[in-house]
């Protein structure tokens, strides 16, 4: 995985660090401490004190600094520590400081890349990206999950896969759920998407959804499903490789700019998310649509 | 207590023991509970245990291989409320504290908790003195008083022990016992390198220390049962409540210990940067370089 170190991953939904708060993560095995100073970015640390050991992400944010659990010393947001309570009167050497990663926020995300320099990279990394329509501004971070499986397999079986439904995702659960058939699904006769046929239970009406996946770098792919006449749905999957056996998936969806839309679309992935993660982990059950949840 | 221990810490069981680990004195059960028809199935750096106590009342502690047969008898000594033994050799008798024949103290055996780090991380913790207002907050300290005042940690020549002296410590509830704040006079005596025993301020009696004492028994390199005995002049605090306050601690560094990075303790003097008020560590670290320890070690 050593060739990935330079490339940017997803490490949490920017709303999934919350300001004053640290937690760990885990990318490509390293331990990191990610942590939100009161009114600051997210910062990406290694996840250990340099006096101790101690895994910072235990550690407590005072105002703008990280306060380690286990002496109360407290570092600023360029990881320089500033304050050792044993020795009140003391200002730390300058060589107390705690190796920190390159971490940006975009597009509802937490990205960190562990090796290289950090900001002129970044814009370099999405330009590709964003031209070709996969990233845009107003994203809505909908879900994380973590799934069995490395980073590698999972992006080709999502490249591949004849996705679950998720047309129409602001309007179905208005319609009264999404819990659907599916009636048939194959490969378009170009090979270049997917095309499912599908219909709600309790309907007799059939839809047919085709969904184009195409992987935008090593780290993101990029899923647009259009549903007949509707306006296309974008899904971007962000996979944040943790081990070689350990993945986890962030997706964010096309915003509708509107609070009530998107809470429904963030409510829909956050099921549909869930049925993802049974047909990731299980690719040669039999796929026959999904059963009622309720 | 049946272990759960993760594949590759049991992969260095053969590797060969360093003496200095090998011929230390290690705690595998207390007197009170390796009972009759009642066996210690445990294991001791990496070696599995058996210790049994025939119908008379003596102890034998036998090495197991891997599938259970029984190997060679090891040393059993009952002493201070513990069963104690070494796979090794020492060139000394288990150490004396005779603080054990002092009329009017309490020996408290305060159980056993499994904590998964290594023997070394261990002791250097419970040599801390500046973790006390983070990790034992309201207890054994507070901020603001987080300053450490200088204090002395030397190795004993005669001895060959590990001496900390001078310690003082703002504490608002040092002991069960203890009716309020106090600041606190500590010492630590290190016997030998995976044993430790503090003395402080007894709030029974007056000019008189309490002891408190750790038995780290490393099972595996980062896994390790650790003992613990409370000797106190306390005759108003209940056997639960001392139980209670003395658990309440432990589980206090037991979060702290299980995620320090690595679980090995770093000997290399420049792996961790350690401040004054870290003497203790500092010379502990040095103490087991000197000695050639090996087992629980980066």
């Amino acid at each position: 995985m050593s060739e990935t170190r330079e490339d940017w991953h997803a490490v949490s939904g920017m709303s999934d660090l919350a300001e004053g708060c640290a937690r760990a993560v885990t990318l490509l095995g390293e331990d990191i401490a990610i942590w939100r100073g009161e009114n600051g970015s997210a910062q990406a640390w290694r996840n250990q004190c340099p006096h101790r050991g101690m895994r910072l992400s235990f550690g407590q944010v005072r105002g703008d600094r990280l306060s380690c659990r286990y002496h109360g010393w407290q570092y600023d947001e360029a990881g320089q520590c500033k304050f050792m309570p044993a020795h009140r009167n003391m200002i730390p050497p300058a060589t107390v400081c705690v190796p920190s990663y390159g971490c940006r926020e975009a597009n509802g995300l937490i990205w960190v890349k562990l090796e290289g320099d950090g900001d002129a990279s970044f814009d370099a990394a999405f330009d590709d990206v964003t031209a070709a329509g996969g990233l845009e501004t107003g994203m809505l971070f909908c879900k994380t999950i973590f799934v069995d499986g490395s980073h590698e397999a999972l992006a080709d079986l999502l490249v591949a896969a004849c996705f679950p439904p998720f047309a129409r995702a602001s309007q179905t659960l208005q319609d009264g759920g999404f819990e659907c058939d599916i009636l048939d699904h194959g490969r378009s006769p170009d090979e270049s998407h997917v095309v499912v046929a599908w219909k709600r239970h309790g309907s007799d009406r059939t839809f047919s959804t085709s969904y184009h996946g195409q992987r935008q770098n090593r780290s993101i792919i990029r899923v647009v499903a259009k549903t007949e006449d509707d306006s296309p749905e974008t899904l971007v999957i962000a996979l944040q490789a943790m081990t070689d056996k350990r993945t986890g998936l962030h997706l964010v969806a096309s915003s509708s700019g509107e609070a009530e839309s998107d809470g429904r679309k963030r409510l829909y992935f956050g099921h549909w998310a869930q049925r993802l993660r049974w047909f990731l982990e299980n690719p040669d059950a039999p796929f026959d649509g999904f059963r009622p949840w309720t | 207590m049946s272990q759960k221990i993760p594949k590759e810490e049991t992969q260095h069981m053969s590797k060969e023991l360093d003496p200095a680990s090998r011929d230390q004195w290690y705690v595998i059960e207390s007197s009170e509970d390796l009972r009759t028809n009642k066996p210690r199935r445990t294991r001791l750096l990496g070696r599995p245990i058996l210790g049994e106590r025939s119908t008379s009342g003596t102890v034998t502690i036998r090495e197991q291989s891997e599938d259970g047969k029984l190997l060679r008898e090891l040393p059993a000594v009952e002493r201070y409320g513990y069963v104690w033994t070494t796979l090794g050799s020492p060139e000394k008798p288990l150490f004396d504290m005779p603080e054990f024949e002092e009329d009017g103290r309490r020996l408290v055996i305060c159980g056993v908790l499994t904590v998964r780090t290594s023997p070394g991380r261990i002791v250097e913790n419970f040599l801390d003195l500046s973790h006390f207002p983070f990790v034992h907050t309201d207890i054994l300290g507070a901020e603001p008083m987080t300053e450490v005042t200088p204090y002395k940690a030397k190795l004993d020549e005669s001895s060959g022990e590990l001496w900390v002296t001078d310690c003082g410590f703002y504490q608002p509830q040092a002991m069960a016992a203890s009716s309020g704040a106090a600041e606190v006079d500590y010492r630590y005596r290190v016997p030998q390198p995976y044993s430790a025993v503090l003395y402080k301020s007894s709030p029974g009696k007056a000019d008189a220390f309490d002891l408190i004492g750790i038995f780290p028994q490393p099972l595996e390199e980062t896994v390790c049962d650790v003992h613990c005995f409370m000797l106190v002049y306390d005759d108003v605090s209940s056997h639960e409540g001392m139980l209670q306050w003395q658990q309440g601690i432990f589980l206090q560094d037991r979060i702290i210990l299980e995620n320090q990075r690595p679980a090995r303790l770093p000997l290399n003097p420049r792996a961790e940067l350690p401040s004054r008020a870290d003497t203790s560590a500092i010379q502990y670290r040095r103490w087991l370089k000197n000695l050639g320890v090996q087992y629980g070690v980066a």
